[in-house]
């Protein structure tokens, strides 16, 4: 039996000779396989080719824009919707009635907003003291 | 038309949660509640304060608060005593803080009280300050609405100071 190499390296003459060589039996079957197993690699193509548009349908751009319409006309009349209600609710909050009729009630009250403030910001300003000698105390030890 | 009415009231739903995200929407929502005790100063009384002329407004003593009275529009005070209460009034004082951007000026923890003080506005000016005290059962809104110069502020708090010790 001739190697691929063997057969590679004949020339036209020699392979025409082989060819009219009658004395080779050709088997009687070799066509019909020949067209069986070109049909078998088409249609094995064929899957594979529908298996992948399986992983990846593919979507017209019709139908895109289809579902775009549907979607963005619901969202535009959400979005509307939205800053109606929300203008409509910011203007209409009730401006609440004043605590106090006397005006140097309502400014004893400030004063004494204002002293809470202060006192509170006291608390953390003492905390703040208190924990300077130790802060300097590592930073000299840093040093 | 379900999905419809459904949608309509998810975002009425939506925008009067952001009702209360406010100094004003907060102390509508809490004031009138039996466990909180609630003050409400309009820019009108600010306005009246600046000009009743008996009134001192720091020349004869007490705290000069005129510098910042006068450019007031608001001042909404809140204090609860209810746990319950506090903790709702709290997660509304933490939704405004945040959607305004407050900055932090201070926070102070000292025998399990929280407080904190923030402010809104640029460097020379605040728009917004709040201050909030809480302890377990017990929670503080101060809100003060206008255009003050933070020099202003910062004085009127330290006269205050003084006048404590």
């Amino acid at each position: 039996m001739k190697r691929l190499e063997d057969i590679e390296n004949l020339s036209m003459l020699d392979l025409d000779r082989i060819a009219s060589d009658e004395s080779i039996k050709v088997p009687s079957t070799l066509k019909h396989d020949i067209t069986v197993t070109a049909r078998a690699l088409e249609m094995a193509s064929k899957d594979e080719e529908t298996t992948e548009e399986v992983k990846q349908p593919r979507v017209s751009h019709s139908r895109y824009r289809k579902i775009l319409r549907m979607i963005s006309y619901p969202a535009a009349a959400v979005a509307i919707v939205t800053i109606g209600l929300h203008i409509t609710f910011q203007d209409s909050i009730p401006t609440p009635k004043d605590t106090f009729d006397d005006p140097m009630m309502a400014y004893v009250q400030m004063e004494q907003v204002f002293g809470f403030i202060s006192e509170k910001m006291n608390t953390g300003m003492d905390i703040a003291d208190a924990a300077e000698p130790v802060i300097d105390k590592t930073i000299n030890a840093l040093r | 038309m379900k999905r419809i009415a459904a949608f309509v009231a998810a975002m009425f739903l939506l925008t009067a949660g952001a009702w209360a995200q406010d100094g004003k929407g907060i102390y509508n929502k809490y004031s009138d509640n039996d466990n909180v005790s609630a003050v409400y100063i309009s820019s009108s009384m600010f306005k009246l304060m600046g000009k009743v002329p008996n009134m001192d407004l720091g020349e004869g003593g007490s705290m000069d608060l005129g510098s910042i009275i006068k450019n007031l529009n608001s001042m909404y005070l809140l204090d609860c005593e209810d746990p319950d209460l506090c903790a709702e009034i709290k997660a509304d004082v933490n939704k405004f803080i945040k959607k305004y951007e407050f900055e932090m000026l201070m926070e102070i923890k000292d025998k399990g009280e929280v407080v904190r003080i923030y402010t809104t506005g640029s460097e020379k000016t605040v728009t917004q300050f709040v201050m909030t005290a809480a302890e377990y059962d017990a929670f503080t809104f101060i809100c003060l609405d206008g255009t003050m110069s933070r020099a202003d502020l910062e004085k009127a708090i330290a006269k205050a100071t003084q006048q404590i010790e």
